[in-house]
């Protein structure tokens, strides 16, 4: 696993849309017990407001945990399988390995001071109270907040009650001007503001909103999905009408509903004011897992008595009726329903009895979206369809349970999740890939090529997890239905992964004579994923053969293919290639600016792999330049990246030699004391931070700029040594330059980045232009 | 009995695993269900890992790998023979 760019972001918190009402009381308590335990559950009926709350507080308690506050939402996750997966998704953590996923998650976590919020537990609560036993077993500075409807029972859990909001007590007058001390008045007044901007308490109407409020017995959301009614109802209507609808379901006594039939009531409310066709767009709306927007909603609720075009209307209305929440979200709108919401819609569905005809659909609008997003992958638009899929994740894991549940649309959901293969790669989401490839392969025996391309996908995903064993028999399945069905990719994609598994056992002669015979098939069929693929691996190794010309020129066909394609993700693979290529040509300038603009186009992405790749030969160069803390702290960014993806270099023996080589050579240049500490400090940084100090876009850490000012006398020549710096030149040129062996150059260039407390080039040229600039200025001066 | 072949693996990942599993067995156990694992053994040449439970049925055992977040293994019935020797004497 790896930290993204996100997790340098320490927490992701959302803002909040409504304004928060009270809970000043809970909310100090819930700080007060997280202070003393690790383990604090929030419990209460659905509607109580556990969500709201849990978040304030874990605002309210940022500062006190450095590595953030994460909010971890499962309401939308159906299979515990993936429940640490989610949370290290949501950690921004990309998992690359065939590690478990709870012991690779409890490692990340080990040394992390953060506050993970899981909301909504109580579906999940065994797989819940493991993990999180597990994590607060391993992370001793982990703490957690859950909300579930059922505490987790856990020893040492903390559970906080939730109540309802306060209200006055019945039977007692209070006077208009008092009520703002009630939770559960404020926030009727505030929702009802919302839809009536002109409400306002008043001696006339303070008993009927207290009434109202009672009747709701503070319950935060039937307080929401009531005050909306005051939209067409005039407050007395709207207490009569609560009051007839609650008289029926006591049999007349006045309130003896118990809490959760309250708010059932409230939502059966809700439902009876709907029209007939509203009703069933909100049950229909209940199939979507994390949200969804309107060509979504149009697709999964319209049928032969809906028609696509009337579901705007209808999504509208209920959003006007507070049934679904409309949210912006980067310019788009996206709609979504509160969990107890959906829950009820679901019930409905249910009992509509067209539960299967919708899941269906849902399930064919998100395998469209899915074949779309691999068609156009080599394209323009990567990053969009990246964000895309990420977003509709939970909609995709919904489907997936759809088709895998049942042997008839197991099919279906092969195709999906072969389809996938790029986004299981760029999001390191490979466990999760393999767990529906490998379920769907089970369940599904069709030979069909649908099938033959899940199985060089899941193949795919357990060779670059070195689960060869696993890998060996897809590969050959793969293989065999390639010949039945004459389907040439399927054959040519065989073959590719029969020279990775080769790659994987250091075989450098039998990889290149499969990803040769690879390149030609897949140059036949014409398939440029495979052709870019491929020639990613076959570089590599070709490099590593020394057949250093044929390796570059495979690189700059596929850089030249990418460039047409608008292609940019297979790209950053590609520049790492040549930057490798070029380090071995002891062509340090090209290899880092290869790897730089490898870095770059990485960064887009977050992709991992290559930003770690990056680093290494950053690191190589930067050793090779005799910029030495440079590379020390490249090495310790990358270190920390490799940790957490897993085999570092692909745990491919001969460039974990190179790594070996130059790190120890490194160390022993710049001094172990020096270098362990340049290290720590890059093990140390953000992923961001590093991919910013790797581009030099970043000016030194305070730590370095405090070092130095301790020591900023240069020997005159190496002021000369300093200005050429500035000026641009290499080791060699000012070797040239100053007619001095280009040893001793480098050992200038080390001297001053060292009494500077450097660690590039690009930092000594800014201090040499700034010296010039002071000097230039005190000149004016005198 | 739970007996298998693990692609690489650290210690402290099978540590890690070990301890979920034990806490899932105590939620199954708190739930009514018996089922507890007697004994875990990790062969690391082989990179082999056998866990004996006791238990009910196979299904509690992957219940437990599935509440532990950890692969469904192929659960096999085992004899205890030094036990059956014991019964029998």
């Amino acid at each position: 696993m790896s930290a993204s760019k996100s997790a340098g972001r320490a927490g992701n918190l959302p803002a909040e849309l409504t304004s928060f009402i009270g809970r000043r009381h809970e909310i100090a308590e819930i700080k007060r017990l997280l202070s003393a335990s690790r383990l604090v559950t929030l419990t209460g009926v659905g509607g109580a407001g556990k969500t709201r709350l849990s978040l304030r507080a874990a605002a309210d308690l940022q500062r006190a945990f450095s590595d953030g506050v994460w909010l971890v939402e499962l309401a939308a996750l159906e299979d515990q399988a993936l429940l640490s997966q989610t949370i290290a998704s949501t950690l921004g953590l990309h998992d690359r390995t065939a590690r478990w996923p709870v012991p690779a998650l409890a490692e990340y976590l080990s040394d992390k001071r953060l506050l993970l919020v899981l909301d909504n537990c109580e579906h999940l609560r065994d797989a819940c109270a493991v993990l999180v036993d597990t994590v607060l077993h391993a992370a001793p500075d982990v703490h957690i907040l859950a909300t579930s409807r059922q505490a987790l029972g856990l020893t040492g859990e903390h559970i906080f009650q939730v109540p309802t909001m306060s209200m006055p007590e019945p039977d007692r007058p209070t006077p208009h001007d008092a009520l703002g001390q009630y939770e559960a008045v404020n926030l009727f007044v505030d929702r009802a503001v919302a839809v009536r901007p002109d409400f306002e308490v008043t001696t006339e109407n303070a008993d009927t909103i207290v009434r109202v409020c009672q009747r709701l017995d503070g319950i935060p959301l039937a307080i929401e999905l009531t005050a909306v009614r005051l939209r067409a109802l005039d407050l007395g209507d709207l207490l009569d009408r609560l009051e007839d609808r609650f008289r029926l379901l006591t049999a007349g006594s006045p309130g003896v509903l118990p809490r959760h039939q309250t708010l059932r009531a409230l939502i059966d409310w809700s439902n009876a004011l709907c029209s007939e066709r509203e009703s069933i767009v909100w049950a229909r709306l209940s199939v979507f897992s994390g949200g969804f927007d309107l060509t979504a909603a149009e697709a999964v609720c319209s049928d032969e008595t809906i028609p696509e075009e009337d579901v705007v209307g209808l999504l509208a209305a209920l959003v006007d009726k507070s049934i679904v929440i409309a949210e912006h979200h980067n310019g788009r709108l996206r709609y979504r329903l509160l969990e107890t919401i959906r829950q009820y819609g679901l019930e409905r569905l249910a009992a509509n009895g067209d539960e299967t005809a919708v899941r269906a659909r849902h399930r064919d609008y998100f395998v469209g979206l899915v074949e779309r997003a691999f068609t156009e992958w080599l394209g323009p638009d990567q990053e969009t369809w990246l964000t895309t899929l990420l977003r509709e994740h939970n909609n995709l894991r919904a489907a997936f349970e759809f088709c895998l549940t049942s042997r008839d649309h197991a099919a279906t959901g092969v195709q999906m999740a072969g389809a996938l293969w790029f986004f299981w790669i760029a999001t390191g989401l490979t466990n999760e890939g393999r767990r529906w490839l490998e379920r769907g392969l089970d369940v599904s025996g069709e030979a069909s090529p649908v099938r033959a391309r899940a199985l060089w996908v899941c193949g795919y995903l357990c060779t670059i997890q070195e689960d060869l064993t696993a890998a060996r028999p897809m590969i050959e399945e793969c293989r065999s239905l390639g010949e039945q069905l004459d389907d040439v990719d399927a054959a040519a994609w065989a073959v590719q992964l029969t020279g990775m598994m080769a790659m994987s056992a250091g075989e450098l002669a039998d990889t290149r004579d499969a990803l040769s015979e690879a390149l030609e098939r897949h140059r036949t069929n014409d398939n440029p994923l495979g052709i870019l693929d491929t020639s990613f691996y076959l570089v590599v190794v070709t490099a590593l053969l020394g057949e250093l010309q044929d390796a570059v020129r495979i690189a700059e066909d596929a850089i030249a293919l990418c460039d047409s394609r608008g292609e940019r993700w297979l790209k950053s693979y590609m520049l790492w290639d040549l930057s490798l290529v070029a380090w071995q040509q002891s062509d340090y300038d090209k290899a880092a600016a290869s790897a730089m603009a490898g870095l770059r186009l990485a960064r887009e992405f977050n992709e991992q792999w290559v930003i770690a790749f990056c680093f290494e030969i950053l690191a190589w160069t930067a050793h090779g330049e005799r910029t030495l803390p440079r590379a020390a702290r490249l090495f310790g960014a990358a270190d920390r990246l490799w940790r957490r993806i897993g085999a570092p270099l692909f745990g491919m023996r001969h460039l974990v030699t190179f790594h070996e080589q130059q790190q120890e050579q490194a160390r022993e240049a710049l001094g172990g004391r020096r270098f362990d500490a340049d290290f720590r400090d890059g093990t140390l940084m953000s992923t961001d931070d590093s991919i910013a100090f790797a581009l030099d876009e970043r000016e030194l850490t305070r730590e370095t700029t405090a070092a130095s000012r301790h020591d900023t006398t240069l020997t005159r020549r190496e002021r000369e040594v300093a200005n050429l710096i500035a000026d641009g030149l290499s080791n060699k040129e000012i070797a040239t330059k100053l007619v001095i062996a280009r040893r001793t150059a480098e050992a200038h260039v080390e001297h001053i980045l060292g009494k500077l407390g450097f660690s590039s080039r690009s930092q000594v040229a800014a201090w040499v232009a700034e010296q010039r600039g002071t000097e230039l200025s005190a000149h004016e001066h005198h | 009995m739970v007996d298998w072949v693990l692609p690489p693996t650290q210690l402290v990942d099978l540590q890690t695993a070990q301890h979920a599993i034990d806490a899932a067995s105590r939620r199954l156990t708190e739930e009514g269900h018996r089922v507890r694992c007697l004994h875990s053994t990790y062969v690391p040449a082989q990179r082999r890992w056998v866990c004996v439970f006791m238990a009910t049925s196979a299904e509690a055992i992957r219940k437990i790998h599935e509440i532990a977040q950890l692969p469904v293994p192929r659960v096999e019935s085992a004899l205890d023979l030094t036990l059956v020797d014991r019964l029998a004497s």
